[in-house]
C-alpha cells in the first residue's frame, strides 16, 4: 500500500476523527482553564492588589500566596490528568488505528 | 589513537582546572572554601568521566543531536528541569523575593506556567514531526531553505543572548566564590562546555543536566529544611518575621514593584509564558525520547521538579529576609539595609552561610557553578545543531550531506561557539546583562513561538508568511528592547527611553502573528497551494506519530 493510500484511509477513518476530536477538545479546554486562571491572577496583580492581601481566617497565609501555590500545583495536576488520558485511552486508540490500517 | 587523544585531553583538563583552582585559591583568598572546591572538582571529574563514556556512544549525527532518541521519559524530565533551572533562577528569583517579597512569587508563577501549555499544545506534535531542531517542524511542509535559514538564525540569536548572560554570571560567581580571575573563570567554562559537547554530544549533555538537577534540588530541599527549622517549621512564623524585619513591612505580601505598570506586567508575563516554547535548547530535548508517550511523561516530570524548585526558592528568599536581613556581617561595611556583600544576587548564598556554615555555603556555591556549566553545555549543543543540521546539512548541502562531514561540522561549530562565548563573556564583563534574559525570552516568544504554533495548527501558513512574520517579531523585539529603559537609558546613557517598557512581547508577539497571517493570506503563489495541501499529511503524522522518527538501535 502506498503512503498516499494509507493517508487517505487514515484521514477518513472514524477512529482517527474521534481520536483527534476528543484529544484536541481535552487539550484546548485545559489550555483555556490554565490561561484563564493565570489571566485572573495577573489582572488581580495589576488592578486589584488588595484582593491578594486578604488573610482568610484559619488558613494562615494571604490569598495572594494561596492563589500562586494553587496555580502551580493545580496546573501540574491538570498536566498529570492530560498525561493519564493521553498515554492511556488516546494512545490505545492510536495504536488500534495504526494496527488496523496496517501502516 | 583517537580514544587515546581524548583520554589525554580530558586528563589534562581535569588536572589543569584543579591546578588553576588551587593557584587562584592560594593567591586570592586567605581561607579557601575547600568544600566548594572539592564538590565542584568532584562534579567536573565525574561529568568528564561520563563524557568519556558518552564519546564511545556518539557515532552518528543522530547520536550527537538527539542521543539517538534513546533517553527515557523520566531521564529527559530531569534533564529538561536541569536545563530550565538555571543559576539565574536560583540567585535571581531568591534575591527578588528577598528585596521585594511577593513580586518574586508572581515572577515564579509566570516563569513556569508555560510548561502546562507546552504539554497540551506542543510536546507530542514536536516529537512526532521533528528530528533534531525546531526548524525541522517549521520546514516540514514549507520551503526548506528559506524557513530553515530564518529559524536557524533566530534560534542562534536566542542562544547567543542566553550564553552571554550565563558566561557573565559564571565569571562573576566564580570570581566571588573561589577568588579566581574573571577571565580565567570564563575560559574554564568555555573549555569545559566544548569538551562536554564535542566529545559527548547529547548523551553527555543530558547526563550533565540530570546530575546537576539532582544536586540543585537536593541542595534546595536541604536548605529549605534548615530554614524552616529555624522558624520552628511554621510558615506563618517565617512570614511574620519577614514582614517585621523588611523595610517595606506588610507591603511585601502584595505586588510591590513588578506591577507598578499593568501593561509592563502583561508584556512580561506574555514573554515568560510563551517564551519557553521558543527556546531552542529546551525544545530540542523533546527529540531525545523515543516517542510521544515519553515526551508527555518528560514534561510531567520536568514540570513537577521545576514547580517544586520555584516554590523552594520562594521559601528561601522569604527566609533570607529575616535571617540575612538582620545580620550586619552580610552587608557592606556592616550596615543593615545597605547593599548586600557581593551584590543583591547573593542573598541565598548568605542564607546558606548563616544556616549551614561553610559546609552548606560551599555546597551551594559548587552547585550554582555546576548549574551554569550544564546550562551553557545545553545552549552550545542547540547552537551547534542550528549551524550544522540546519545551515550546513539542509541549506548548504540541500539535505544530503555526508554523515562524517556533518559530524565534523557540528563539532567544529561547537568549538567556534565556545570561542565566541568566551569572547562575548569577556567583552560584557562588568555590564548589567539582566536585560539580555528579557531579550532572549522576548525574541523566543516573538519569533520562534508564533511560527512554530502556526506551522503546527494553521493550514494557511505559507513560507512567505512564516519568514516575514518571524522576522517582524524578531526585529521588533530587538528594536523595542534597544529603545527600552533597560538599554537606552541604563546601558547607553540617554536621559529618556524611546519605548516605555522593558519587555517587548506584548507588542512584538502579536505583530509576528498578524504579519504571518496577512502575508500568508495574500500569498497566491503556486508554491503556497502545495504547502497548504501538504498540511493534512503533516496533521495526521502530528496526531498519530505515523511515519515519525524512531529511536536508533544500538
Amino acid at each position: 500500500m502506498s503512503s498516499s493510500d494509507a493517508l487517505n484511509i487514515l484521514r477518513k477513518h472514524p477512529r482517527y476523527q474521534a481520536l483527534v476530536q476528543r484529544r484536541n477538545r481535552l487539550a484546548f479546554s485545559l489550555t483555556f482553564i490554565v490561561l484563564g486562571c493565570y489571566s485572573l491572577f495577573v489582572s488581580a496583580v495589576s488592578w486589584r492588589p488588595d484582593l491578594l492581601l486578604i488573610e482568610p481566617a484559619g488558613f494562615g497565609l494571604t490569598t495572594g500566596i494561596w492563589s500562586a501555590l494553587l496555580l502551580i500545583i493545580g496546573s501540574w495536576l491538570l498536566t498529570a490528568l492530560y498525561v493519564v488520558r493521553a498515554n492511556g485511552a488516546f494512545d490505545h486508540m492510536t495504536h488500534a488505528l495504526l494496527t488496523e490500517v496496517n501502516v | 589513537m583517537k580514544r587515546l587523544l581524548q583520554t589525554g585531553v580530558m586528563l589534562a583538563l581535569c588536572s589543569a582546572s584543579a591546578m588553576a583552582f588551587a593557584d587562584a585559591v592560594a593567591a586570592h583568598k586567605p581561607q579557601p572554601n575547600y568544600t566548594a572546591i572539592g564538590i565542584f572538582l568532584a562534579f567536573v571529574v565525574s561529568t568528564i568521566a561520563i563524557t568519556y563514556w558518552a564519546a564511545g556512544k556518539t557515532r552518528s549525527a543522530a547520536d550527537f543531536y538527539s542521543a539517538g532518541g534513546g533517553i527515557s521519559g523520566m531521564q529527559n524530565g530531569f534533564a529538561i528541569a536541569g536545563d530550565y533551572m538555571s543559576a539565574a533562577v536560583l540567585l535571581g528569583v531568591s534575591s527578588m523575593v528577598f528585596s521585594t517579597g511577593f513580586d518574586g512569587m508572581i515572577y515564579s508563577v509566570s516563569a513556569i506556567l508555560g510548561w502546562p501549555l507546552i504539554m497540551f499544545l506542543i510536546a507530542e506534535r514536536l516529537r512526532n514531526l521533528g528530528r533534531f531542531t525546531l526548524a525541522d517542524i517549521i520546514a516540514y511542509r514549507l520551503d526548506p531553505i528559506g524557513t530553515r535559514l530564518f529559524s536557524a538564525f533566530s534560534s542562534f540569536v536566542v542562544v547567543c543572548f542566553y550564553l552571554i548572560v550565563q558566561m557573565v554570571g559564571a565569571g562573576q560567581l566564580i570570581n566571588l566564590l573561589f577568588g579566581l580571575d574573571y577571565e580565567i573563570a570564563v575560559i574554564c567554562v568555555g573549555v569545559l562546555m566544548v569538551v562536554y559537547v564535542t566529545f559527548g554530544g547529547m548523551v553527555a549533555t543530558t547526563w550533565v543536566q540530570i546530575i546537576k538537577a539532582v544536586l540543585l534540588l537536593s541542595g534546595g530541599i536541604l536548605l529549605t529544611i534548615l530554614a524552616l527549622e529555624h522558624f520552628g517549621f511554621s510558615i506563618e512564623e517565617m512570614l511574620n518575621t519577614a514582614v517585621a524585619s523588611h523595610q517595606s513591612g506588610a507591603q511585601i505580601l502584595g505586588p510591590l514593584k513588578i506591577a507598578s505598570d499593568p501593561l509592563s506586567m502583561i508584556s512580561l508575563s506574555l514573554g515568560l509564558v510563551f517564551g519557553i516554547a521558543g527556546l531552542p535548547h529546551i525544545m530540542m530535548r523533546f527529540f531525545t525520547v523515543p516517542d510521544a508517550k515519553a515526551a508527555r511523561k518528560s514534561v510531567l516530570v520536568a514540570y513537577g521538579l521545576i514547580g517544586l524548585f520555584f516554590i523552594l526558592v520562594c521559601v528561601l528568599g522569604t527566609a533570607a529576609i529575616s535571617i540575612v536581613g538582620q545580620q550586619p556581617q552580610f552587608f557592606e561595611q556592616g550596615v543593615i539595609g545597605g547593599p548586600l556583600l557581593g551584590g543583591v544576587n547573593m542573598a541565598i548564598m548568605h542564607l546558606a552561610q548563616a544556616l549551614g556554615g561553610d559546609l552548606m555555603f560551599g555546597f551551594l556555591a559548587a552547585v550554582a557553578f555546576a548549574t551554569i556549566l550544564a546550562v551553557v553545555a545545553g545552549l552550545a549543543l542547540a547552537g551547534a545543531s542550528a549551524i550544522s543540521h540546519d545551515l550546513y546539512a539542509n541549506v548548504l548541502c540541500k539535505g544530503t550531506p555526508s554523515p562524517e562531514t556533518e559530524m565534523r561540522v557540528s563539532r567544529w561549530a561547537t568549538v567556534g561557539l565556545g570561542i565566541v562565548a568566551v569572547i562575548l563573556g569577556i567583552a560584557f564583563k562588568g555590564q548589567n546583562v539582566a536585560f539580555l534574559v528579557a531579550l532572549a525570552f522576548g525574541i523566543a516568544a516573538s519569533s520562534n513561538f508564533p511560527i512554530l504554533l502556526l506551522a503546527m495548527y494553521w493550514k494557511g501558513l505559507t513560507s512567505k508568511g512564516a519568514i516575514s512574520g518571524g522576522l517582524a517579531g524578531l526585529i521588533s523585539a530587538l528594536v523595542l528592547v534597544l529603545l527600552s529603559p533597560g538599554v537606552w537609558v541604563k546601558v547607553l546613557g540617554h536621559s529618556q527611553a524611546l519605548f516605555p517598557y522593558d519587555y517587548p512581547a506584548l507588542f512584538s508577539m502579536p505583530l509576528a502573528f498578524v504579519t504571518a497571517w496577512v502575508v500568508s493570506l495574500l500569498d497566491r503563489s503556486s508554491r503556497s497551494a502545495v504547502e497548504r495541501a501538504a498540511f493534512e499529511q503533516q496533521c495526521i503524522r502530528a496526531e498519530t506519530g505515523w511515519g515519525a522518527d524512531k529511536a536508533v538501535q544500538h
